[in-house]
């Protein structure tokens, strides 16, 4: 059972279950008790599971482990301690461990005061720790572990250290909320099962998580099936203070030059306003446009106070900056997402959010950031970009102000992340297939795992597959089907389990060097890998030409021509699916409202309700306003002579990826064309060569389309995709169907990508129901694309009337964004043969004139 | 049918001169490596429309019939041995040496060639400088050709390149897995190609055992 917890403990209560040591070192260093720590400790000392949301400020490291020291010390006084481990904490950021160690060791020096014999110790262990600090480790283990889900995962199969670990009490999960939405929280989820399997006893669960809804999806993911969980949700004692900020009256008649300096002028009375400012931007490659632009617009006022903090940056650098930040000696502060997490950094008292945050969670998480203290009011300002991200933030706070949430998605049942599992249960012993079963299915992520894709993952690691030549894909265990057991087979699948486990893939991104080998920056392999000689592109802010690549290096010129190629990059955040929903009405909305109506209801001023105003009603004169009601497609024939047909579906990007590409391969079967499929946030584009055109007619039976033939048109859709190609090489390697590394060798991304391409092709020929290619499948349609949303939208458009605008040569407002987007693929409908003939043809009759 | 002089150029990427198919890179292993093994069968297939096709009574095998630079593993053997074997069954092989082919003397129990000579027309890998006297045939560059079409679609498909001024032809690889190098990015490796531009070259595209012309390489670029 899920259930709030409804109990807010006085100090007395609490102070009363405390050891007196304790008790007297808490009284003297913080006097009184947090709202989360009120909720919590008597929780955790009743040793009941518990999930706690709270703001940046409230105690929340205390409120997990005051009830976990406080029985610590206990049971050192009635010397029943023993060396082994009692509490396991368990962060996804490795970077946060030294922190909360150092915010451990803290109250127990303050308790070690009063108790001079006192020894709870505490260690690190991840992938950074030496093989001589985890030997030292094991001579005298820790009693509180700090690690990561993957460290966590290979400590649990090495023999002596899981002898440590396996009757740990306690489990804290921080940032829990980050992990369960992506295949390292399913990886986690069945560690913690298989730890509690071990165990003598339940172990007592701790989840730290940022606001996030539901909750209760979280607490399962915490606890895991048919366990209870009390839910702490203390958001309400921060007050937040959001506002919408537009740089300039008028996007459309304000030059770029103009529009862009008066961004910064905006950004730099902000910071002069508040003593220290975190800005967030939605890419890294924007984090340094900003930094660069502060500094080199006002004079010598930004040198030393501001910084650059993004993933890309060495681990130093960062450290640095988060030093200085909590020593103040900062100003002002550049990030893209790696701030959003985890570490107190400190005094901030103002956070600007760049361009809408694509999630009211996110912006709330982000937001979070300021105001140091609980009851400082945690202050955002989000500045934005252009006439959609101005519409885009208004609705976004309004939700905020609400606390009306986007909801968590947990993936169910990823069979590659299974896969590592049962390799790593069959290393310890033999199992029955039931027995594992039953563990496996605890696990909030493999609940609704059946036993017939249990059999088939059992099936591949045994190596079943092999009379279909897939032969180097070695078995791993033994599974005798009859007995229904199964275990581990031969010397190598160990080392193979310790070198490959872990659930995020190598970073694939290609750099960009001139001729004379300076380096410029990355790009995307699928990006590349559709480049030819001449094309143009931009890379941070910059235009070049693409020469040629080699290797997997590629070499460019600098360019003054026009772009060719719009550029685009896979780490923009996509907009959650509710939020588009409530833009689309609101867009409706808006065009009723009066100017004063709009500033009262979404809390804008008087010029930020004009331009919306000024935006929704210019869409609604030169075109017409797509609505709840009103379904718009516009066929705009561009410079080129291409024909592109712009579906207004506002759906986001996750479910307008599932959309074009259904609707593009059912369009290119029909016409027996090549469609390129543009696709945001906002609705995407079919674009079709110059001799071919899609009719109203066409565009009512892709609108009718129904579930079965649009889920077999993505699918097919997908099966042809440079999608399939690379999804299926991150599944295969987690897998372990390819082995990224082996002794004595590591494999190249070009490597796996040609192991992928020749396991592919066999797989699908012969083995439609491989579990590999099963879960590939559910990554594309469950993660990559919202396919649940595509088709929940799908059926509201059918319920609204068609406007289809023909024949035009500029495009409606609402659809400017989407025209300026890069194409994000084609969908290929004729065969090679065609392909080469067409264009063999049509050299030859160019040879002949 | 595509010809040059009279030589054949023919769809399943080889070069037929009167009696004698000439085919290079077959890279026999490289499935190995890649954990699965399928193309041997493949190319025998291809071998054996050509030797029909033609009535062909000899095959020249323009280097690098083995992959792994390595001692053999005893799989790699075991192929390259069936492979020639089955072909010995129809033809007369003569094996041209290439960059890949360590020990292979051993595997098939044959002697090997630095280049072979067809009246004037040299067979030789092209991976150490060689000369000849009026047309030299070389493989080793594995020669492919990416086409966008208008709403940019793109494909990848391995070519025949010609050069008509230093008369040598280029043979695509002959093992279908082959990723190829995309003649548009790279340039050359081959010493016999030094100093000649990628741009002058003619492509011969081939597809499903059939060849297209597609011209000039500099076509291709803008």
């Amino acid at each position: 059972m899920i259930t709030k917890a409804l109990r807010e403990y006085s100090d007395d209560e609490i102070f009363s279950l405390l050891d007196a040591d304790v008790k007297k070192w808490f009284k003297k260093k913080f006097k009184t008790f947090t709202p989360p720590q009120r909720y919590a400790i008597h929780e955790i000392n009743k040793r009941r599971n518990i999930l706690i949301s709270s703001p940046t400020g409230s105690g929340k490291t205390l409120s997990a482990f005051l009830g976990i020291i406080d029985y610590l010390v206990k049971l050192h006084k009635s010397k029943k301690i023993e060396d082994r481990v009692y509490a396991i904490y368990i962060s996804p950021l490795r970077a946060l461990n030294n922190d909360i160690k150092r915010n451990l060791l803290e109250p127990l020096r303050g308790i070690k005061n009063r108790i001079k014999d006192l020894d709870i110790r505490i260690a690190v262990r991840t992938s950074d720790t030496s093989p001589s600090e985890k030997s030292k480790m094991l001579r005298k283990p820790p009693h509180i572990l700090i690690t990561t889900p993957e460290s966590f995962a290979i400590g649990l199969n090495s023999q002596r250290f899981s002898s440590l670990i396996k009757n740990a009490e306690y489990a804290i999960v921080d940032e829990i909320h980050a992990v369960a939405e992506n295949k390292r929280g399913s990886h986690l989820s069945l560690s913690l099962e298989r730890l509690q399997h071990k165990a003598d006893k339940e172990i007592v669960r701790i989840g730290l998580s940022a606001t996030v809804h539901p909750l209760s999806e979280v607490a399962k993911f915490l606890v895991g099936e048919g366990r209870s969980c009390k839910i702490v949700d203390v958001n309400y004692a921060k007050k937040t203070h959001i506002e919408v900020i537009s740089p300039v009256d008028d996007f459309i008649y304000t030059p770029p030059d103009v529009a862009n300096k008066s961004m910064y002028e905006l950004l730099d009375k902000l910071i002069d306003e508040h003593e220290t400012t975190l800005i967030f931007t939605n890419t890294r490659s924007a984090t340094e446009r900003v930094v660069f632009h502060l500094k080199s617009m006002f004079g010598d006022k930004y040198v030393e106070n501001i910084a650059a903090h993004h993933s890309s940056l060495s681990r130093d650098i960062r450290l640095d900056v988060e030093e200085k930040l909590k020593r103040g000696e900062l100003k002002v502060v550049v990030s893209s997402t790696s701030l959003e997490l985890g570490i107190d950094i400190g005094a901030i008292d103002l956070v600007v959010l760049l361009g809408s945050p694509k999630s009211v969670s996110r912006a709330l998480q982000r937001i979070g950031r300021s105001g140091h203290k609980l009851h400082e009011v945690s202050k955002g300002v989000l500045v934005v970009l252009d006439r959609d991200d101005l519409v885009e933030c208004t609705v976004l706070a309004y939700n905020a102000r609400k606390r009306k949430f986007d909801k968590i998605r947990i993936p169910k049942n990823p069979l590659d992340v299974l896969v590592q599992h049962v390799l790593g249960m069959a290393l310890e012993r033999k199992w029955k297939v039931k027995e594992a079963l039953k563990v496996i299915r605890k696990s909030y992520s493999f609940s609704s795992l059946s036993k017939e894709d249990f059999v088939n993952v059992l099936r591949y690691l045994a190596g079943y597959y092999d009379e279909l030549e897939v032969r180097n894909v070695y078995g791993k265990i033994w599974f005798d089907e009859e007995k229904e057991e199964f275990g581990k087979r031969g010397k190598m699948s160990r080392v193979i389990y310790f070198m490959n486990t872990g659930t995020i893939p190598d970073e694939s991104a290609v750099p960009v060097f001139l001729r004379n080998n300076k380096f410029i920056g990355k790009l995307e392999e699928e990006f590349v890998e559709r480049l030819m000689p001449g094309d143009r592109f931009v890379l941070g802010g910059k235009t070049y030409e693409f020469v040629h690549s080699r290797g997997n290096k590629v070499y460019v010129d600098v360019s003054t021509g026009k772009p060719t190629i719009p550029s685009w990059f896979s780490e923009m955040l996509p907009l959650s699916y509710e939020l588009a929903l409530d833009i689309e009405r609101f867009r409706h909305e808006a065009l009723n409202l009066s100017v004063n109506e709009l500033m009262k209801k979404y809390r804008v001023d008087e010029r930020t309700a004009r331009a919306i105003k000024n935006y929704i009603k210019e869409q609604a004169f030169y075109s017409t306003l797509p609505s709840a009601k009103t379904f718009l497609v516009e066929e705009y024939i561009d410079e080129d002579l291409l024909k592109n047909y712009i579906f207004h579906s506002l759906a986001g990007r996750k479910a307008n990826e599932a959309l074009s590409r259904a609707f593009a391969h059912y369009i290119g079967k029909k016409k027996r064309v090549n469609v390129r499929v543009t696709f945001s946030d906002y609705g995407f584009i079919l674009t079709l060569g110059r001799w071919k055109r899609i009719s109203e007619e066409d565009i009512v039976e892709l609108l009718n389309m129904s579930r079965t033939t649009f889920l077999m048109n993505l699918k097919e859709a997908v099966e042809r995709s440079e999608l399939m190609r690379r999804r299926f090489r991150n599944v295969a390697v987690r897998g372990l169907m390819i082995l990224r590394r082996y002794p004595g060798r590591t494999l190249t991304i070009g490597r796996q990508q040609m192991s992928a391409d020749s396991l592919l092709k066999l797989v699908k020929m012969f083995y439609p129901h491989f579990p590999i290619l099963k879960e590939t499948y559910r990554e594309i349609f469950e993660d990559v694309m919202h396919v649940d949303e595509a088709l929940d939208y799908l059926n509201k458009i059918k319920s609204r009337k068609l406007v289809f605008e023909r024949d035009k040569k500029v495009p409606s407002p609402f659809a400017f964004n989407l025209v300026a987007l890069g194409a994000r693929d084609v969908v290929v409908m004729e065969d090679r043969k065609a392909f080469i003939r067409r264009l063999h043809e049509r050299l030859v009759k160019r040879w002949k004139k | 049918m595509e010809k040059i002089d009279n030589i054949i150029l023919d769809g399943v990427g080889a070069a037929v001169l009167g009696k004698v198919g000439v085919i290079a890179d077959l890279h026999i292993g490289m499935e190995e490596m890649l954990n699965v093994r399928v193309q041997t069968h493949e190319m025998l297939g291809k071998a054996e429309y050509l030797i029909k096709k033609y009535g062909l009574e000899s095959i020249v095998i323009n280097g690098d019939l083995k992959h792994g630079f390595d001692k053999s593993r005893k799989q790699e053997w075991e192929e390259i041995r069936y492979f020639i074997d089955k072909l010995k069954e129809h033809v007369n092989v003569f094996v041209v040496k290439g960059n890949h082919d360590f020990y292979i003397e051993n595997i098939i129990k044959d002697k090997t060639y630095e280049f072979i000579d067809i009246g004037d027309v040299r067979i030789a890998h092209g991976h150490k400088p060689v000369d000849y006297r009026d047309m030299l045939i070389i493989g080793n560059e594995h020669p492919t050709i990416k086409i966008r079409d208008e709403v940019g679609a793109y494909m990848v498909y391995r070519c025949f390149v010609y050069f008509e001024k230093k008369r040598i032809l280029v043979l695509p690889a002959f093992n279908p897995l082959s990723r190829g190098n995309n003649i548009l990015n790279n340039s050359f490796i081959s010493p016999v190609l030094e100093g000649v531009s990628v741009k002058d070259g003619l492509i011969y595209a081939i597809e499903d055992r059939e060849v297209f012309f597609l011209g000039k390489v500099s076509n291709f670029f803008k």
